[in-house]
């Protein structure tokens, strides 16, 4: 075997080393799941009855959708350390420091798993807060901040946090603006197991040819 | 032909090489069943022999086993408990108390009708239940709590429930004071020992009026037992999502969970003797109940779940959910183990109660995390047996 087709040989090694170094990678680095409020109605109602009604604060309800994103190409589970009666989150500073926001919910102390499909999965519905001053027609100023947590199991067999983008809303005499964060999207690629196999066997194989190259040319 | 004989050689040193993997392939497969046992999400294998015969590591960490199925103790007439969760259906109710391998006495479901009247019903049958929408987690406690305290009374009572896809609008409010004053009035008829609650709200819902009737039922000796949360790190800090009630109350025990043994596999990952990873504990920074009472096994607790197909089936779970009805039923063998010694139905104060849980209890010393640590179950019917003898 001469030193061109040695050379070959190790490009042939090469290329798949390089060109799927992401893949071998990609796990332990990407989080694979993500999640964003990615839609809040500006509506927001001012329940003024009802079991939650409390006549020293004003209780509000707000109507939103969530969107997670599993970036792999197939399904992913997400791990809730507990089942909270509402999955998404808010809290607020408000210009007027006297004010303070109280997210009601229930949480049920059991883990649960739930199997999320490629892509984005949306989800939608709404959460309610007080905030403690009674009789508010609508969002005091401040800044407000809503995010959906979310887990996955790690590698290593633990709850590890997924990529969770927060949603602001800012209210500036009584104007509302919101923020939405975007999801970076790109799919992981797909590596069959039959790729893999090939992978590995030409890889094997090159190096074993290369192995016996080296012998040949020692003993010669 | 040296070509082809190079060829031939490395063909088969690839084979070779391939074929080197396969032992480690099918010994990872092997090791892998050994290890499913105890890990949460996966069946509990030969349950009439792991929860039958309690001879799941969960149970043979602190002597259940020894207590509920060598010496077959079983909770006796006297011994009441309170579950407070979201739901509970007709299906699940019968199961409770039919299960081939454990089960319960359901003696009612309290609740509130369309007018917020209380509805007390004792037919599972009843058509209330049909419309229950959160119901999976009552199952999930009361046969946490079935496993080890069999035969046990158990009052069901409902509370709402909503999410982002569902609402029950069944059931009792937290803050609604006819729930703590139903239960305050019905102490002695329904002869209610504990209450326990795998639930919490993040607003304060205690009034003065509700905290009273939690005073009251601690001077008739009931006592209250709630989970400490999952989030793995302190509580009722300010400003935080974090705040629980009615765990923030020094009316109310609060439960966090520990490792009963090492798993390498599975989600969570679990170290014997520890606290478990995603068991929360309480900061000192605040005031109200801000620690950790003890601990008890809740990762990798078997329990009853719905039949996929054909029958219920019995399924490994975590959470401090799982914890608190563990350390629940020891309380109700603590009671029955005071009736056995005393020889009547006359039950132990609170305060024994509590005594003979520290006496059980794995550490000596207070820890912030563990609090006293986790109870061993036969050390505690040991000793409540012997202080039911010399009260009488």
């Amino acid at each position: 075997m001469n030193k061109s087709m040695e050379k070959y040989l190790i490009v042939l090694i090469m290329i798949p080393l390089l060109l799927f170094s992401s893949i071998f990678s990609v796990n332990g680095e990407v989080p694979v799941i993500a999640s964003r409020v990615s839609k809040i109605n500006e509506n927001i109602d001012i329940i003024i009855s009802g079991d939650h009604y409390n006549p020293n604060k004003t209780l509000f309800e707000m109507s939103l959708e969530v969107e997670i994103l599993n970036r792999d190409n197939k399904n992913q589970t997400v791990i809730e350390l507990d089942i909270p009666e509402y999955v998404v989150q808010i809290n607020a500073s408000f210009v007027n420091q006297s004010l303070e926001l109280e997210q009601l919910g229930m949480v049920i102390d059991e883990g649960a798993s739930y199997i999320y499909p490629s892509g984005i999965t949306k989800e939608n519905g709404s959460i309610l807060f007080y905030i403690n001053q009674s009789g508010l027609s609508q969002l005091p100023d401040g800044n407000y901040t809503l995010w959906r947590p979310i887990n996955t199991a790690s590698s290593l067999g633990w709850v590890a946090p997924a990529e969770v983008l927060l949603t602001n809303i800012t209210v500036i005499s009584g104007v509302m603006n919101i923020y939405y964060a975007d999801f970076v999207i790109y799919t992981l690629p797909e590596l069959s197991s039959e790729i893999s196999i090939v992978l590995v066997i030409t890889l094997l194989i090159s190096c074993a040819i290369l192995v016996v190259n080296r012998r040949r040319t020692k003993t010669a | 032909m040296k070509k082809c004989r190079i060829m031939g050689k490395i063909l088969s040193l690839s084979i070779i090489m391939l074929a080197g993997t396969a032992p480690v392939l099918s010994l990872n497969i092997i090791h892998e069943e050994i290890l499913i046992n105890g890990v949460p999400g996966y069946t509990v294998p030969n349950p009439s022999v792991k929860v039958g015969e309690l001879q799941d590591t969960s149970y043979t960490y602190t002597g259940a086993d020894c207590v509920v199925y060598d010496y077959g103790v079983e909770i006796d007439d006297y011994v009441t408990i309170v579950v407070i969760d979201t739901g509970l259906v007709e299906e699940d109710w019968k199961e409770l108390e039919q299960n081939s391998i454990t089960n319960v006495d359901i003696v009612g479901f309290l609740t509130e009708d369309d007018e917020s009247n209380i509805k007390w019903i004792t037919d599972p049958e009843d058509s209330y239940l049909d419309d229950q929408v959160f119901f999976i987690h009552g199952l999930t406690v009361i046969s946490a709590i079935a496993a080890i305290a069999r035969d046990v009374k158990v009052i069901f009572v409902d509370i709402q429930m909503s999410n982002l896809f569902k609402t029950d609008p069944y059931g009792f409010e937290f803050d609604d004071y006819k729930l703590w004053e139903w239960l305050d009035d019905n102490q002695a008829s329904k002869d209610i020992d504990i209450i326990t609650c795998s639930l919490s709200k993040s607003q304060d819902f205690a009034t003065s009026q509700i905290l009273q009737k939690w005073d009251d039922l601690l001077s008739k000796d009931v006592i209250m037992v709630a989970s400490a949360g999952n989030k793995g790190n302190y509580m009722n800090q300010a400003n935080s999502i974090e705040y629980k009630y009615p765990q923030y109350y020094s009316h109310w025990y609060c439960i966090g969970s520990i490792d009963h043994e090492t798993r390498t596999t599975g989600t969570p990952l679990s170290t014997k003797n520890g606290r478990s990873s995603f068991s929360s504990w309480f900061t000192t920074n605040v005031s109200g109940n801000h620690i950790v009472n003890w601990l008890a096994p809740g990762n990798g607790i078997p329990k009853l779940n719905r039949p996929i197909q054909l029958d219920y089936y019995w399924r490994y779970a975590y959470g401090t959910s799982l914890s608190t009805p563990y350390l629940t039923a020891i309380i109700a063998l603590i009671i029955t183990g005071y009736h056995n010694g005393i020889g009547d139905s006359t039950d132990p104060s609170l305060q024994k109660v509590v005594d003979i849980l520290l006496y059980a209890s794995s550490r000596s010393t207070f820890d912030q995390k563990m609090g006293y640590g986790y109870v061993d179950a036969y050390l505690a019917y040991g000793k409540a047996y012997t202080e039911g003898t010399l009260a009488s």
